[in-house]
This record gives C-alpha cells, sequence and structure tokens, in this order.
C-alpha cells in the first residue's frame, strides 16, 4: 500500500463513485434530521486502498464529477482531504492503474490508504468520514 | 420483519463486481444470521427501521439512524460486532466484538439486550418514517 503524498494538498476534492447497487444500501438516512449520508459501506477498502479521483486533475483535462460515474445507477459522493488525513488515513496519488477498461478520468486516479491500519482499525474513522462526505449525484436505481 | 427479509433477499442476489471490483452478494449464513439479530433488537412497534449495507467480502452493515445516534450490527465473514454511538462520538454501551468461534452466548445476549435499550431510546426521536415496502 502506498505511503501518504504530501504533495496532494489539503484543500484538495476527492471524487468518488458509489456501488453499482439501490440507493438506500449505500445511504443511511437520520430518520429526526432526514439527512442522508454515505454508508461506510461505500468507503470499503480494495488490496491497495480506496480508489478517488482528483477533481483538480479531472480539471486539467477538460472532465469533472460525471466523468467518475461508470453506469447510470452510480452515484458521486466527494471527500476533502483534510477530512481523511484528520482520520488518520492518507491519500497517494496513482495515476492510470492498470485496468481492463481504461478511461480519460484514470489520470485523476488517487487512493485512500490506511497509513498502516488495518480495516478493522480503521473502521471507526471511515464511519466518521462517511459523515463528512458530499453526495453530489445520487445515481439511478433503474 | 417482512421488509427485513425482503431486504436482505436484495442483498443476497447481489451481482459479483457490485461495487466495481470484487464485491460479493452477501452470504447466506450472515444473511440468515442478520435476520435474527434484527428480529433480537426490534421487538416491538414504533421503532427505527433497520438500514442495510454490503460489504465487499460477502458481509453486510445493519444501521439505525436517529438524530445523529447509531446502532450498528457488523456481520463479516469472521467476526461480529455490534455498537452504539451517540452523536458525540461517545459509546451508548460496551461494544460487543467477537470472531464467530468464539462468540459467547452470555455476553452476547447482553450486548443485544443493550442494543434494544440503546434503539429505545434513540427512537423516542423519530419525526421521518422512511419508506419501507
Amino acid at each position: 500500500v502506498k505511503p501518504d503524498d504530501p504533495d496532494i494538498e489539503d484543500d484538495e476534492i476527492l471524487y468518488r463513485y458509489s456501488p453499482s447497487i439501490p440507493h438506500s444500501n449505500w445511504t443511511v438516512t437520520d430518520q429526526e434530521t432526514q439527512q442522508v449520508y454515505i454508508a461506510v459501506a461505500a468507503l470499503s477498502w480494495d488490496d491497495d486502498g480506496i480508489s478517488c479521483y482528483r477533481e483538480r486533475v479531472l480539471h486539467d483535462h477538460g472532465l469533472d464529477w460525471p466523468d467518475v460515474k461508470r453506469e447510470p445507477r452510480n452515484g458521486v459522493f466527494s471527500l476533502v482531504v483534510q477530512d481523511i488525513r484528520a482520520e488518520r488515513l492518507g491519500v497517494a496519488f496513482d495515476p492510470n492503474p492498470e485496468t481492463d477498461a481504461p478511461h480519460p478520468r484514470d489520470v485523476a486516479h488517487t487512493l485512500i490508504v490506511n497509513n498502516g491500519t488495518s480495516k478493522k482499525e480503521n473502521k471507526p474513522c471511515r464511519e466518521r468520514l462517511a459523515l463528512r462526505a458530499r453526495i453530489i449525484h445520487h445515481g439511478s436505481d433503474e | 420483519m417482512r421488509y427485513t427479509q425482503l431486504e436482505i433477499a436484495k442483498l443476497r442476489r447481489l451481482p459479483h463486481g457490485w461495487d466495481g471490483g470484487r464485491g460479493a452478494p452477501v452470504h447466506p449464513s450472515l444473511a440468515n444470521v442478520a435476520f435474527s439479530i434484527v428480529a433480537a433488537i426490534t421487538n416491538r412497534h414504533g421503532l427505527a427501521t433497520p438500514q442495510f449495507s454490503p460489504t465487499p467480502d460477502g458481509g453486510l452493515d445493519i444501521v439505525w439512524l436517529v438524530g445523529g445516534n447509531r446502532l450498528t450490527a457488523g456481520l463479516e465473514l469472521d467476526e461480529l460486532s455490534l455498537y452504539g454511538t451517540w452523536a458525540d462520538g461517545q459509546n451508548a454501551f460496551p461494544r460487543f466484538e467477537h470472531r464467530w468461534f468464539d462468540l459467547r452466548r452470555p455476553e452476547f445476549e447482553s450486548a443485544i439486550h443493550d442494543a434494544r435499550i440503546f434503539l429505545e431510546k434513540i427512537s423516542t426521536d423519530i419525526e421521518h418514517q422512511l419508506p419501507v415496502p
């Protein structure tokens, strides 16, 4: 797993697409406030980290958050780098990873990395981070 | 409980790769346990609604959320966790985390009891009902 990359500034925005599942299964709704949050399940680890895309690099290439979607059911949410680091997780730039389906957005590919913590140890960190995520687009349940 | 059955059945039928990676559908053994846990915690009407999210390795999270107060049951292939968190981040009762092979019935029943009490407390602030089939 890559280390945190200090060249990525704290005020940068990362976009991530939601899983291809019904909206109600990647979000959690507060039954008092009606506020909708992402579920921690939308911040699950792959072997190398949690894939995201840097807004700044997307913009440099004429792309934006809709280009992060892989298919119509995907929603999109954003995270601020300083919120990730505040939870003792890291951010590592990982452009153009090996993939079966290359896409122009790959130039902005970035990983949230665990800074040496286990999946179990960092679950509370991801739960708090999920509360700070901003849902940009809810995707389609069709 | 019909809603719970339908939700769990839906997550059992997820296609492989549902997360854009190697996400698997919820494992059958966990689906059964999930139903039992929800039934044990929600023993009367008027409580908050459980919300279900899959995890890529075949597990699932069940969350009840009212006013920032959150009850979570986390079911993984190797471990069960049950914990309540007040909106200020404080634990509402001792966090229960056990591997399946190491699960002791008295401790588990105590955690279910704590979870039920916590859910009853937070459910008094419900202002919004979730759409359930």
